[in-house]
């Protein structure tokens, strides 16, 4: 890897502020995700993490602040942003009427017009998502675990510079959550920068470069997990973030 | 208790909010229809109890058949024999659509033993159920024929008497007048071809119309709730073109599917009135369409390509409005509850229509329906061909107001986060933002 200082950052969240009528989901949300970095957001449910991923994945309009993806904002140049990021969201579903193959085909047909450049994203995404013959037939006939296999391999097949996964093992057995993760490494070791959130701190621990802590909208710490642990006195991550949340409550 | 408990948690789920809403409005709309339909029916009566005659024969005879026709529970409002303007006109002043004209030499015809003139006079002014329907001077005219042919065979047949003519004295005569124009052919054949055209196309919008808000606000409140949308918006594709495949598909979709209902409500309606009417008769069926030709009740090219723009539209602003509640709803289930407004807008012009002509109703009543887009494609095609050309293009500019204000609205919606932040929910509370965190 090259130094930081001469890198550009993949993801570049600058002061995402999310107001809605009465509630405040994000607060001056500021870090970075450098390419072949995993970055997870982990807080409490209502945390404001998924107001925070929506904002960078250019569905929701920030009060204030920006992201930027490879240098390119995603309030005022959404559509340059959107080339460049997929974003998984928690409990996603596909469509059920087509065939693992047609959706994996239909999704590369939006990315790109170049037949060739489709027909290899498709080839990526069947071998990663291991469904072999099942995606001949409707997602519809899919477990949820085949259906989160197929979404996983659709949101990577592009090679995005950065692909945003909310709770991305979700609803995968054991063995299949490890060979999840095991690829997303794969792929953050090719250079692929990725932004996580999950309720799982063993799989947090596990994947990410950098954890960030998230609570009541606030960004309060960010950090590899095991300087959060020492600077916590912490054992796991699990005990980092229960200090964390707790101390911001109190506060 | 544990059923009690289960019962009231199924009753809990059923009857929401929307439901009990739906069945109110369901329960206004057809009181107010029952109310405009009753007194429409009772007009209806009080009409079939007079019939407006013009006696130009002024004779003993004439004079005689007009007691006849009172003797059979006519109240006879009689017209002016030497007004310049012809009967039919005179009798709308008495809110007679028809009438009858006794002609010169109805006296002598039946002096002489031979069937006596009597013409059925009627004008057309639409094709709903209600406002073409005076058939109070045709009622007279079979009541006077039946009363005379009796009275002739009571008294028996004189020397030389034809016997047909005792059963038939009268030779009675159709006429109908409509844009002006004059044809032989009775007033209730002509009503009847016009309500079977004017029954299919607001048919086929009323179900494209269906078609279409139910297709399109279920597809968007699916993507929502499978989380599809996010997926799809965060790609690298415009709002637009998102919003305009979406439009398309349930445009193209309903079309194709009110194609195939229409297919069949077409054998259906051939099957009850084409056989009953004229559909074995070429003969008969050709004169039918001269005579609607003559009148002016024949869509031109012209005036096919006017409806076709308007129906263009219709569909539009159906999806435009659709893709709105669409975004309106958080879940397919919360979806149900955003169809039914807009299957009401579509139900209640459609049936007023099918009954009566809107003109007819109180202003207050004609602007509320007038509100509703689609009214004016509803009468669109008796717009056109009675000549309410004004009326029409005043329908089509409101038409295409509304498409670009809604338009214009659903592609901010699009645009911009709201898809994902508007949400109405009918918890009794209040609307709020849906957010997750």
């Amino acid at each position: 890897m090259e130094p930081e200082s001469t890198r550009r950052p993949a993801l570049e969240v600058d002061g995402l502020t999310k107001q809605y009528k009465t509630v405040l989901a994000a607060n001056q949300v500021r870090f970075e995700v450098w390419p072949g970095e995993i970055f997870a957001l982990i807080g409490p449910n209502g945390a404001g993490k998924t107001t925070t991923i929506r904002m960078i994945s250019t569905l929701l309009q920030p009060t204030s602040g920006d992201a930027r993806v490879d240098g390119f904002s995603a309030v005022q140049e959404a559509a340059r942003v959107r080339e460049r990021i997929t974003y998984l969201p928690d409990e996603a579903g596909a469509y059920k009427n087509m065939t693992g193959r047609k959706y994996l085909q239909f999704m590369a047909a939006l990315f790109s017009n170049d037949r060739a450049e489709q027909k290899r994203c498709v080839e990526m995404a069947e071998e990663i998502c291991g469904l072999g013959a099942r995606l001949k037939e409707k997602i519809s006939s899919y477990s949820r675990g085949m259906s989160r296999k197929l979404l996983l391999a659709r949101a990577v097949m592009t090679r995005p510079s950065l692909a945003i996964l909310d709770e991305p093992t979700s609803g995968l057995d054991i063995l299949n959550a490890l060979e999840i993760r095991r690829m997303i490494q794969g792929l953050a070791d090719e250079g692929m920068a990725f932004l996580i959130s999950s309720h799982n701190m063993l799989e947090i621990e596990y994947l990410s470069d950098r954890v960030g802590i998230i609570s009541k909208g606030v960004l309060h710490c960010v950090g590899r997990p095991d300087e959060l642990k020492a600077s916590a006195g912490a054992k796991n991550l699990e005990e980092v973030f229960e200090k964390v949340v707790q101390e911001y409550e109190v506060r | 208790m544990k059923f009690v408990n289960l019962l009231k948690k199924e009753l809990r789920e059923l009857i929401t909010l929307q439901t009990v809403l739906s069945l109110v409005i369901s329960m206004v709309i057809f009181g107010l229809l029952g109310g405009t339909i009753g007194s429409l029916t009772d007009s209806i009566n009080e009409k079939m109890g007079s019939v407006a005659v013009a006696d130009l024969d002024q004779s003993e005879a004439s004079a005689q058949l007009l007691e006849d026709i009172q003797s059979a529970g006519f109240e006879v409002v009689a017209l002016d024999p030497e007004d310049s303007e012809p009967p039919v006109d005179q009798a709308e002043d008495y809110a007679h659509s028809s009438c009858l004209v006794i002609p010169k030499g109805f006296g002598t015809a039946l002096e002489e033993g031979r069937p006596a003139p009597l013409e059925v006079s009627s004008k057309m002014a639409g094709f709903s159920i209600f406002s073409g329907m005076d058939q109070s001077a045709s009622a007279a005219a079979d009541a006077a024929v039946s009363i005379l042919s009796s009275r002739l065979l009571q008294e028996g047949l004189t020397e030389g008497m034809d016997p047909v003519f005792a059963v038939q004295p009268l030779q009675i005569t159709e006429t109908t007048s409509a844009n002006g124009q004059t044809a032989e052919i009775s007033g209730q054949v002509i009503q009847s071809m016009g309500m079977q055209q004017g029954f299919f196309i607001p048919m086929v919008v009323f179900i494209m119309i269906t078609f279409a808000t139910q297709l399109n606000i279920s597809a968007i409140a699916n993507e929502k709730s499978d989380k599809t949308l996010e997926t799809l918006l965060s790609a690298p594709v415009s709002r637009l073109s998102v919003l305009a495949a979406k439009m398309c598909a349930s445009g193209l979709a309903s079309l194709a599917m009110s194609a195939v209902y229409m297919i069949g409500l077409g054998s259906y309606m051939g099957g009850m009135m084409g056989s009953a009417d004229l559909s074995g008769d070429a003969e008969a069926a050709q004169s039918v369409a001269d005579a609607m030709q003559k009148l002016g009740l024949s869509m031109s090219a012209g005036q096919f390509f006017l409806l076709g723009v308007q129906l263009f539209l219709t569909i539009l602003i159906t999806l435009a409005v659709s893709m709105i509640l669409g975004a309106l709803a958080k879940d397919v289930k919360s979806s149900q509850g955003l169809i039914a407004p807009l299957m009401f807008a579509a139900m209640i012009p459609y049936m007023v229509t099918l009954f009566t002509d809107i003109s007819s109703l109180p202003a207050a009543v004609q602007v509320l329906l007038y509100l509703v887009p689609f009214t004016h494609t509803y009468t669109a095609s008796a717009n056109l061909l009675f000549g309410n050309i004004g009326v029409f293009y005043l329908g089509l500019a409101y038409q295409a107001v509304l498409l670009a204000a809604t338009l214009f609205l659903a592609v901010r919606i699009f645009s911009s986060d709201r898809i994902f932040t508007m949400t109405l929910q009918f918890s009794g509370k209040k609307k709020k933002a849906a957010r997750e965190e």
